[in-house]
């Protein structure tokens, strides 16, 4: 024991006030102590030396698990913190757009318009909470991104039907529905963008699949505006597939140049 | 709390080979002197606490299977015994034999046998799903190193390699594009091959049996020049040598074209294996000749220049990796299994070349090894694999076989094939 203690001591000089490294010094000679007390009933080391030189050698940087430990109860407070924050801010957000509603519509005597100050407001609300929840799950292992993308994808599409719904209380803009048609096209070319910042495996797979599935929606979006004949607005379609042909085409050629490299590099060595 | 550990790819890919092999790999040693038996345990100790996967226990989870590191005493994994010289033998087969199952709590087990004056054998079985025969011999050497630093210079023994003991460290000294480039190699390089050992057909009273043959050092340096003239390894020698006999015991047709795999050390790809725990890096490469060769020197061309072409290639042996490693990570572990189990084909025929078996690096306490050799796992019928270690130049060619007296018999005759073969060759 006495030689754990020494170790600790001269890995981590005491800091006068540091509760933290106090705590996890004595957590780690308990650790220590106990895994001691582990090896010798294996039976098969009879030297204290060699037992305490193997349990220092497991803690062979103290000052890096230290920092390590730091850094995880920072972000314990941080995170408790932040939960709060959120709890009392979501409160403190719903009453204040209550409030805005009542005052506004008293104030104006505009019923018919002032509903969307709530619905909006919740709807944003929603967008919020889902941005924290992409924000957790890109923090974690690679198999939770997935969900990530789907939350994104969500956030798109509240979002855009936050921009419809205002549109259709406020205005009396025709074909205010195609706003939820151009939600449906930013939602997945987020996605496609969101994939490859993360590098998601098969990135390349889900723009070819987006590509013709946005040129739908760009068809239906050109043909009810009249800006081009739906008779001739059909084009864009194949030409989506043009476009994943070319996007393969450059694939394969970007991969076989970079198999070229590496099989000239490999026989020159 | 129980600690778990993270069941690595290859240590799934070794439980599924549960149907085609027993997955033990084993070691010999002898020594002309008595192990001292505390400084052994205290080195095996130490080692056990540095690499916990020696004492887990594997849990073979639908969903995702892990290892749980479980208590133990040396005495669960050291035998000592004193044996007789005419026992010796019999001790040491019924040792290496043995048959440790993953959920038991320990994954290896060493044995000192001392026998006539002051001799000693040491014999270690362990789990292939822990560490292959490339990390098994760096573990016994440094093994070696650390009982004699213990015993000489009361040097504490905890000089065992720790750290990461996935797949992935094959990618981590590759450029961006290379990795990039080895990470979509999706192709299934398996394929089947009918063409088996001559075994007799199954029995539920079959037992293990490891059958073994020696070749002098002059055989060894004969077989090295020889390799030389015609641009060949010693691994493509033997391959060939293995092919010839192979033709002659099961009668195959001349004309039918047959394939051997090869084991390959994935460790060709890792520059610095510092952070580097104990574990499995060994891929396959089929080595297929078109025909038998009119003589053995042509088996041989032909044996050269398949081996060439997994020779020039820059990702030899990684080609599937990333298949076999998405199957275990979309799906379920039963399902991927299964899923993998349909496009994976066990080769019939294998062969590992351990490789040298450097007696300076096994000494104990300034004792040379004076005798020893290395083989791979029990193959189950119809399965064969034939493995070769080399001591001071004597190779070792081993076939660990779970058969009667009759397969026992069958291998035997084998082997005086592959010992004409091989003179053959260095005639």
């Amino acid at each position: 024991m006495e030689r754990f203690v020494q170790y600790i001591n001269s890995a981590l000089p005491d800091k006068k006030g540091n509760d933290l490294l106090y705590r996890f010094k004595k957590n780690i000679l308990d650790e220590m102590n106990s895994r001691a007390l582990e090896v010798t009933g294996r039976g098969g080391i009879q030297s204290h030396k060699v037992i305490e030189d193997l349990i220092i050698s497991e803690h062979s940087d103290l000052a890096k698990e230290y920092s390590e430990f730091e850094a995880k109860e920072t972000a314990k407070i941080k995170a408790r913190r932040k939960v709060l924050g959120n709890i009392i801010g979501s409160f403190a957000f719903i009453i204040l757009l209550i409030t805005a509603f009542l005052g506004i519509s008293f104030v104006t005597h505009m019923w018919k318009y002032t509903w969307i100050i709530v619905v909006d407001g919740i709807l944003l609300w929603v967008v919020y909470l889902l941005g924290l929840g992409i924000k957790k799950l890109v923090s974690m292992k690679r198999i939770f991104h997935f969900f990530a993308r789907i939350l994104l994808f969500g956030a798109v599409v509240v979002s855009m039907v936050a921009v419809f719904l205002t549109v259709v209380a406020l205005t009396d803009l025709p074909h205010s529905w195609l706003l939820v048609i151009i939600g449906l096209i930013l939602a997945f070319i987020c996605d496609g963008v969101f994939a490859s910042i993360i590098k998601a495996r098969l990135k390349l797979l889900y723009w070819l699949i987006y590509i013709p599935v946005i040129s739908v929606f760009l068809f239906i979006i050109i043909g009810a505006l009249h800006i081009v004949a739906w008779g001739i607005a059909w084009v864009i379609i194949p030409l989506s597939l043009v476009i994943d042909l070319v996007i393969i085409y450059a694939a394969i050629a970007k991969n076989k140049s970079e198999k070229m490299e590496v099989e000239d590099i490999w026989n020159e060595n | 709390m129980e600690r778990k550990l993270n069941a690595e790819l290859w240590d799934k890919m070794h439980y599924l080979f549960r149907d085609y092999n027993d997955r033990m790999v084993h070691v010999e040693l002898h020594y002309d002197f008595r192990i001292d038996i505390d400084a052994l345990k205290t080195v095996i100790t130490c080692f056990f606490e540095k690499a916990p996967v020696l004492h887990s226990s594997f849990t073979d989870n639908r969903i995702h299977p892990y290892w749980t590191v479980k208590d133990y005493h040396i005495n669960d994994i050291l035998t000592v015994k004193e044996v007789s010289e005419e026992d010796l033998a019999e001790e040491i087969n019924s040792f290496l034999v043995q048959y440790i199952p993953p959920e038991e709590s320990i994954q290896m087990k060493v044995a000192v046998f001392y026998y006539g004056e002051n001799k000693s054998a040491l014999c270690v079985v362990e789990n292939h799903m822990c560490m292959d025969g490339g990390d098994l011999k760096y573990f016994m050497k440094t093994l070696c190193k650390n009982y004699t630093d213990f015993v000489q210079s009361e040097v504490s023994p905890i000089s065992l390699r720790t750290g990461t003991r996935s797949y992935e460290a094959v990618y981590e000294d590759f450029t961006a594009t290379e990795r990039k480039m080895a990470k979509g190699l999706y192709k299934n390089i398996n394929t089947r091959d009918k063409h088996g050992f001559p075994f007799t057909p199954n029995n539920f009273i079959d037992k293990s049996f490891i059958a073994r043959r020696k070749l002098s050092a002059e055989t060894f340096d004969l077989l090295r020049a020889s390799g030389k003239k015609h641009g060949a390894t010693i691994n493509d020698m033997l391959l060939a040598a293995y092919f010839h006999s192979l033709y002659d015991l099961a009668q195959f047709n001349p004309n039918d074209s047959v394939s051997i795999s090869c084991a390959i050390d994935l460790r060709r790809h890792i520059k610095d294996d510092a952070g580097q725990g104990i574990t499995n890096q060994t891929a396959w490469m089929q080595c297929r000749i078109p025909h038998k060769g009119r003589d053995i020197f042509e088996t041989l061309d032909y044996v050269v220049k398949s081996s060439n072409q997994f020779k020039q290639d820059r990702f030899m042996g990684l080609h599937g990796l990333p298949l076999l490693s998405l199957g275990y990570k979309i799906m379920p572990h039963a399902a991927s299994e299964e899923i993998i189990k349909v496009g994976y084909a066990n080769p019939l025929l294998a062969m590992s070349n351990i490789g040298i078996l450097e007696v300076d690096k096994l000494a104990l306490d300034g004792h040379e090894p004076t005798d020893g050799f290395m083989s791979g796992a029990v193959k189950y019928k119809p399965y064969a694999l034939l493995s070769a270690t080399s001591m001071r130049k004597e190779l070792t060619l081993s076939m660990c076989v779970r058969g009667n007296d009759e397969d026992r018999r069958i291998v035997e005759h084998f082997f005086d094939l592959l010992e004409g073969a091989i003179k053959m060759l260095t005639e």
